[in-house]
């Protein structure tokens, strides 16, 4: 067997201060960031410039200003490509070639002998589920299908640092499930996964770290919980049920924290800034009150709501 | 070294098994036969007993079946057929970023997407010409000895410029062709030397002046070159082509379209 990638916490991506241009557009402003293993998810909506991130880490491109390293080397450099698996969201094959031959040659172009090519072959089409099914051509496949023998060449050779563009395109609920279990896996063997996608809910749960991309730039960085926590003084729209609504809405609309009111059938829709602060108030005012409060729900304090507020800055 | 000689054999032997199992081998096959057939039917119009009726032969057949069929036509065609399909057929399917994104140096790709489209251009050329020379009789086993050096040189210097061609840009085969079309036939064609801008004005060059002894007549607007000249061309225009497509792949960043 060749030598495997080396194993250890220093194995990382570096963004130092990247600038892509593409002719007068920007496709990335000076982004900054580090990744360490685990699995590491980059958000954005389409064109915010996570297809960008990827071809840069990957080394299909270079940054207009900064630096791109993986593992200490220069992205573009072959050093870091062997240590390299990529999953693009480009939905191309050799069609004609059954999808076991193509994992295989793909192994093989890493360097590995025929034998060992086939082996970690086969290791990568059981690790996504495809062992009964790689012998046909690619051109038979389902979406599904296809971007499992995506994920299997990209895994096959084991590489420190797996680049997954959009993993999940096209792939069933039951399909993504398995496909998930397998990200989260591979960042618990200590692997750096970079998996970009605009649907964030999806993958929230297996994130280490995720990155918010909104126009090129890079607005948000952390733990799901510390971006929310940063989000705690933005705007925040929280729903109250209690058993009087209009003296909750007239006690609410004076306070310095609330920015809009509004009464919806048995809930008041309240609008709140510096929601650490509303929240402690609201519990004065809840025990005081001669009405009851019966519930509070906020209705965006989810993954999708970070990505709506942040998209909506100015 | 090892890991080098592993991808680098892996990636030659698929491209040349995608070539030769190709649509494009088995088109080029109909025009070599037509050649061949062609050859068949012209051959019993010229007896071929004493050596004066061989030379006279000769020299038709080198007017018709070397310049105008292979120098002319099928050389270029065989070699723009496999020589945009090597690394441009990547380019076009987009799957170039899965060779891209491997361990293996960039310009390692295109020599290595080279080697396996130069044998099959080389191989098709001279075999359809063996067999067109076989079919031909005396005079083309004469013919065979005598046009092959530009005959091969040529394959080489087309296979390796549309090669390059590939690396340039992203739909080769639509430039190569109108390439073929504008350089090589029209100005190819011209009176002066603006038609030493074209590949072909190279091979019929060293052909005529291979030929001359069998009284083998360039036009008079055709002003050929030496043969030692003729080669020195065609082997740079190979060999800087080759360089230029290593250069170019190792500098070059390739955006995949979007699916």
């Amino acid at each position: 067997m060749n030598d495997l990638a080396p194993r250890d916490d220093s194995a990382q991506v570096v963004f130092d201060r990247v600038t892509r241009f593409y002719g007068p557009v920007i496709g990335l402003n000076e982004v900054s960031f580090t990744l360490p293993p685990g699995v590491t998810v980059l958000f954005g909506a389409n064109g915010a410039g996570k297809s960008t991130v990827m071809r840069l880490a990957s080394g299909q491109i270079r940054p207009s200003l900064g630096r791109v390293q993986l593992l200490g080397r220069d992205a573009w450099s072959t050093e870091a490509k062997r240590h390299l698996g990529y999953c693009p969201d480009v939905d191309r094959f050799y069609e004609e070639m059954p999808g076991r031959d193509f994992v295989r040659l793909m192994v093989r172009l890493q360097g590995y002998s025929p034998r060992q090519a086939r082996h970690l072959a086969e290791e990568a089409l059981a690790r996504v589920d495809m062992v009964h099914r790689a012998h046909r051509p690619l051109r038979t496949y389902s979406q599904g299908m296809r971007q499992r023998i995506k994920l299997a060449q990209a895994l096959a050779h084991r590489p420190q640092v797996l680049l997954l563009d959009e993993p999940l395109a096209g792939v069933d609920p039951g399909g993504r499930h398995t496909l998930l279990e397998l990200f989260a896996q591979l960042g618990d063997e200590g692997r750096c996964v970079l998996l970009s996608t605009h649907m964030l809910r999806e993958v929230e749960s297996l994130a280490r770290q995720v990155l918010v991309l909104v126009q090129g730039r890079l607005v948000a960085q952390g733990t799901l919980e510390q971006i929310r926590q940063w989000l705690d003084d933005q705007p925040l729209l929280l729903a109250l049920e209690a058993d009087q609504q209009r003296p909750l809405a007239r006690e609410l609309i004076g306070w310095e924290e609330v920015l809009s009111v509004q009464v919806e059938g048995p809930r008041v829709l309240v609008r709140v800034q510096q929601a650490g602060s509303f929240y402690q108030k609201l519990n004065h005012l809840a025990a005081q009150a001669p009405w009851q409060l019966r519930r509070l729900e906020p209705l965006d304090v989810g993954a999708d709501a970070v990505f709506r507020y942040l998209n909506q800055r100015p | 070294m090892i890991r080098f000689g592993y991808a680098w054999t892996a990636l030659v032997s698929a491209t040349f098994h995608r070539l030769w199992w190709s649509l494009h081998s088995l088109l080029l096959v109909f025009p070599a036969a037509a050649i061949c057939l062609f050859v068949l039917r012209w051959r019993g119009r010229f007896p071929q007993q004493e050596p004066e009726q061989i030379v006279h032969t000769l020299s038709l057949f080198t007017e018709v079946v070397v310049i105008y069929m292979f120098a002319s036509f099928l050389v270029p065609v065989v070699a723009l057929s496999f020589g945009t399909t090597g690394l441009g057929g990547d380019r076009e399917e987009g799957t170039l970023v899965f060779l891209l994104t491997r361990g293996i140096p960039r310009w390692s790709i295109s020599l290595g997407k080279l080697a396996a489209t130069l044998p099959l251009v080389v191989v098709f050329t001279v075999a359809a010409y063996w067999a067109t020379c076989r079919l031909a009789g005396p005079a083309g086993q004469l013919a065979w000895q005598a046009f092959l050096p530009p005959l091969f040189w040529g394959a080489v210097a087309y296979g390796c410029f549309f090669h390059l061609l590939a690396a340039l840009v992203r739909y080769p085969t639509i430039i190569a062709v109108v390439y073929a079309l504008f350089v090589e036939t029209l100005l190819g064609n011209l009176p002066g030397v603006i038609k030493q801008l074209s590949i072909s004005f190279y091979i019929r060059s060293w052909i005529y002046r291979i030929g001359e002894p069998w009284g083998v007549e360039p036009p008079s607007t055709f002003l050929p070159i030496s043969a030692a000249g003729c080669a020195a061309v065609l082997m740079s225009v190979a060999g800087a082509s080759v360089l230029l497509s290593l250069w170019v792949l190792q500098r070059k960043e390739y955006i995949e379209k979007e699916s």
